[in-house]
């Protein structure tokens, strides 16, 4: 198993999200129905609550405009019954009694019908006489304008107390005033019956006036009109003095819109400059009332609730007769004011709802992360089980190995285990041999190359720091051993080639003190399973007690040892079938000279043939063999002398054979290796069909910058060594089958005019890169 | 997995038939980690097919198979694809992307299965391409390689990275000659570790040299899996 893997697939996928989904989103869920739940009851006990006190405020409204109607019918009572009592009266009194009757009833009812403003009395010869209010409440001032043929009129006021007695009488010019031409009289004439006019302001008083005017024939056949002038006024501040709802206002419009009295009286009268007709409502300032008024023109009266700018209002629209015409009663009122405790019950309900949503909210949250912990506390249980498991399963492999105790064997099984269980890249082990004064790596483990290694030796003069701290058996933990001081030469020495950070050392004791240590490199475990690593501590200790020998009389034994007497080195010229330069042909250097062969050659064909075991194993005759390999060898040095190369070199399994070997390039080297290769191969097959063998050699050839030279005393060995060297082998090895000749892209660039090739495909060499091999088939 | 436990059980698994064609009978195997099954079956359509059993890659009707100690029916599409990336596979009908050079195909899965870095990686790639007799890694498409260098390609791939099981499908007529000495060398390298191998061969002489390591003889016929003795 990989230990870099990225998904194990022993671990089953994480229902983490599942589970805080479950923790989370169910309290949440919970939480929210819980708030949702009461916002609903909430909402719905204020809309009940709020239509009740709508239903309520709806018949309370109706119950004041049935007030108001009937208040404004007995403002409007005093003028047609007492025109029609007037008209009986002057219609059957004698004429010349008539002014009498006229001033004394008109002004009895002036003085207590406080809204009657004035009376008017004209005939159709257009004599006019008015009663207004005197200087008092109880004088009263009376105009009479009597036209008399040649003579211009003129109008002849007096003024009386309440006894009629005459206090001031004077005269003033009519001018073209005629009573005939008033709306007043013409209309009510026409009317044939009691007829009230449209509002109007009076010029003297500048106050909005009503006129209630009924005609009469005279006893002397003549045409009369009565009318009753009343203020509204009085009607005016009625309204006005009304209390609807909090903040609600009452006001009185006839059907065309025009402003009779109420609120926003005043406003219009002073917009429209005193013209009746242009007394409407400003929508700007009375967007309400103007709603309202709409309201009421499209569906007619009745109790309604409009909307201004977000704002709710009641309204309530009614229609009151006067005469021929309606009048319309207008109450509006903001819903608030109504409704405003059934509000008031709602956020209250609301805050104590939060309050509530905030406890259980808390309490959820008191529950969540009850649960994540236990979560957590369940996953560090499950996960020091496995480590447990884990670790009991290494313990069992370790005591099951059979040679554990037995000091003959390397025991490596315990470094890997070490490696394993703690993580680290590197695990070693390491004994203080019985000098005291040396350490010595028994066994080192890489994990990820999952090799072994050991028999290093520090001495305590290069890691005094370190051997201190391991003599006295204390266990270390750095990070970083390059700054520690105490383990900075051992990172030197032995962590800083292998690249490793961080070290964990614990120390074997024997029954005298420290023996050794063991060191973890880059184990992020480590520290995890100390107790493993102890355990491993006391089982080495126990291995080394066991052990008799001393790592120093080995050492010593291994200094004393001499090479034998048999391994003399051989002499280096003995493997060439051809020595280096000895045919001394195509400019190529002689003999003589090879001394002088040393440096750079930039273009060296080099011919590596590579035979397999097969060639030794193939035939049970040794002899056999050996003639074969010598008429082979014969062979290669007839095709060397006809092809001209430099030399040919036996060497083991492998023949090397060099061309072009010159310090300036040889163009014709790679074409002569080529020839030769070919020669070689057919020869070789030849001979070897003859011995019934299957082929057993490959052949590769390259071309490239070589070194080389005459190296050491004599006797001297000529050698040559670069990349197209090994390349050149590299190529014998990876021919791609026995009996081919492969070969690299530089050498098919130079003979691909002279030879066929086979491309064989891309290859990536490490240190070479990308390259091309061809497989040379033959010549062309 | 817990110690001493097989590497790879097959316990009376019944494959589908209508998505196998194999014969829907209980089949029987274990390998211990280091063991070397080989297993001798003519077709080779019916040995990758029980090859892809092996690898919970077919629905059992019944029975169950254990891969280290993971039921595969039991897992995850994750950790399925986690598991198989602990198998190293030679396949007879190749599963080369053309698309990419052989490097890639070799190296893909287990630069997709691992951590390991990319120069390791290379390195560990080249070095199995050398012992199977190539001058590096090829970089050439699969399918303008010669039969001879795919069948070294695919053993490059099975041994690439430290696979816990090897399913080697045969390959022998293919694979040079002079291929088969590394090939063993690195089956019994991979042995060693502990990996088990489940070696499909289609007559005795593609197995006859490695005779001797052999711990499972078995038969794979039309009518199911058969024990034979190991001589």
């Amino acid at each position: 198993m990989s230990t870099d893997e990225i998904v194990d697939p022993t671990i089953a996928p994480s229902d983490q999200v599942k589970r805080f989904l479950l923790h989370v989103g169910v309290p949440v869920a919970c939480v929210v129905g819980i708030i949702a739940i009461i916002a609903g009851f909430g909402w719905h006990s204020y809309r009940t609550v709020r239509t009740g006190a709508l239903a309520l405020t709806h018949e309370l409204l109706v119950s004041q405009q049935d007030y108001i109607a009937k208040e404004v019918n007995s403002f409007l009572a005093p003028a047609s019954a007492g025109s029609v009592v007037a008209r009986d009266m002057l219609e059957h009194g004698a004429p010349a009694v008539e002014q009498k009757i006229f001033m004394g009833y008109s002004s009895t009812m002036m003085r207590n019908v406080p809204q009657i403003q004035s009376f008017y009395i004209a005939d159709g010869d257009g004599n006019f006489s008015t009663l207004e209010h005197g200087e008092n409440d109880q004088q009263v001032a009376l105009t009479t304008l009597v036209r008399q043929p040649d003579k211009p009129p003129v109008f002849t006021h007096e003024l009386r107390d309440a006894n009629g007695k005459v206090l001031k009488q004077w005269q003033t010019p009519a001018g073209s005033y005629d009573p005939r031409g008033h709306a007043w009289f013409a209309d009510t004439v026409k009317a044939g019956q009691l007829h009230w006019t449209h509002p109007y302001i009076v010029e003297v008083t500048r106050q909005l006036t009503l006129t209630a005017a009924i005609p009469y024939k005279g006893q002397d056949d003549k045409t009369y009109v009565y009318a009753i002038n009343m203020s509204l006024a009085h009607l005016n501040k009625f309204l006005n003095s009304l209390r609807i709802g909090e903040s609600g206002n009452a006001i009185l419009m006839d059907r065309e819109g025009h402003v009779l009295a109420g609120h926003g009286m005043q406003e219009a009268e002073a917009a429209a400059g005193g013209d009746p007709d242009r007394m409407k409502l400003d929508p700007k300032h009375f967007p309400v009332m103007t709603k309202a008024f709409d309201e009421y023109r499209v569906h007619g009266d009745g109790a309604r609730t409009v909307s201004v700018k977000g704002k709710a209002y009641v309204t309530i629209t009614a229609n009151l007769p006067v005469g021929t015409d309606n009048w319309v009663l207008l109450l509006v009122a903001p819903e608030d004011d109504f409704s405003h405790f059934a509000m008031a019950d709602g956020r209250q309900n609301l805050l104590f709802t939060v309050l509530v949503v905030i406890l259980a909210s808390g309490l959820g949250l008191l529950l969540f992360l009850q649960a994540r912990r236990a979560d957590r506390m369940r996953a560090q249980i499950a996960q020091s089980r496995a480590v447990a498991n884990y670790e009991s399963h290494a313990l069992q492999s370790v005591a099951s190995y059979p040679d554990l105790f037995n000091p003959e064997d390397n025991a490596l099984l315990l470094t890997e285990t070490l490696a394993d269980q703690s993580h680290a890249r590197r695990a070693a082990i390491w004994r203080i041999l019985h000098d005291g004064h040396t350490l010595m790596c028994i066994d080192s483990y890489d994990r990820q190359q999952d090799v072994h290694s050991g028999g290093f030796e520090m001495a305590t003069t290069d890691l005094k720091t370190f051997f201190d701290a391991v003599s006295h058996g204390d266990a270390l933990t750095t990070d970083n051993a390059a700054a520690d001081e105490r383990v900075g030469a051992f990172y030197r020495v032995y962590m800083r080639s292998f690249g490793s950070q961080a070290l964990f050392c614990s120390p074997i004791l024997g029954s005298s003190g420290p023996v050794g240590v063991i060191t973890l490199e880059d184990a992020p475990r480590a520290e995890v399973v100390s107790h493993f690593v102890e355990m491993m501590a006391g089982v080495t200790a126990a291995r080394f007690s066991a052990q008799h020998y001393t790592a120093v009389a080995a050492a010593r034994e291994e200094l004393e040892s001499e090479p034998s007497p048999d391994e003399v080195p051989h002499d280096p010229s003995q493997g060439f079938l051809l020595a280096p330069g000895s045919l001394g042909m195509n400019a190529q250097t002689s003999a003589e000279d090879l001394a002088g062969m040393e440096g750079f050659f930039p273009a060296v064909a080099i011919m590596v043939i590579s035979l397999s075991d097969m060639v030794m194993t193939a035939q049970n005759d040794p002899m056999a063999n050996l003639k074969l390999i010598d008429s082979m060898a014969g062979m290669l040095q007839d095709i060397a002398h006809q092809c001209g190369l430099f030399s040919i070199r036996m060497l083991g399994h492998r023949v090397v054979c060099v061309a072009g070997c010159s310090h300036t390039p040889d163009k014709g080297a790679v074409f002569r290796m080529a020839n030769a290769a070919l020669m070689m191969r057919e020869n070789t097959l030849a001979v070897l069909s003859k011995a019934d063998l299957d082929p057993v050699f490959r052949i590769g050839i390259d071309v490239g910058p070589v070194f080389g030279g005459m190296l050491g005393k004599a006797p001297q060995a000529f050698n040559l060594w670069g990349d197209a060297m090994g390349m050149a082998e590299m190529m014998a090895q990876g021919a791609p089958d026995v009996g081919t000749i492969q070969v690299t892209e530089d050498v098919y660039h130079q003979l691909r005019q002279n030879f066929l090739f086979r491309e064989r495909g891309r290859f990536f060499i490490p240190g070479a890169g990308l390259t091309r091999t061809y497989v040379l088939a033959g010549r062309r | 997995m817990a110690a001493n436990a097989p590497l790879l059980e097959l316990r009376d698994a019944v494959p589908s038939f209508e998505e196998s064609g194999l014969m829907p009978a209980p089949y029987n195997l274990r390998i211990m980690p280091g063991e070397c099954a080989v297993i001798d079956c003519r077709d080779f359509e019916r040995a990758a097919m029980f090859a892809d059993l092996c690898t919970g890659m077919i629905p059992l009707t019944q029975g169950s198979i254990r891969f280290m100690g993971l039921d595969w029916s039991t897992l995850y599409d994750r950790q399925l694809n986690a598991l198989r990336g602990r198998i190293g596979r030679i396949s007879r009908h190749g599963s080369w992307l053309s698309l990419f050079g052989t490097h890639l195909n070799i190296m893909l899965p287990h630069l997709y299965h691992t951590t390991d870095p990319f120069d390791h990686v290379v390195r560990r790639a080249t070095e199995l391409g050398h012992t199977f007799g190539f001058p590096g890694l090829p970089v050439t498409a699969p399918d303008r390689l010669s039969g001879a260098d795919l069948a070294r390609a695919a053993c490059v791939r099975a041994f690439m990275g430290r696979p816990d099981l090897l399913i080697l499908e045969d390959i022998s007529d293919m694979l040079p000659e002079e291929t088969v000495l590394p090939f063993f060398e690195t089956m019994t390298a991979a042995r060693d570790r502990g990996c088990g191998v489940l070696w499909f061969v289609r007559s005795s002489a593609a197995w006859h040299e490695y005779r001797k390591a052999v711990n499972i003889h078995m038969r794979l016929l039309d009518e199911g899996l058969f024990s034979l003795r190991v001589v």
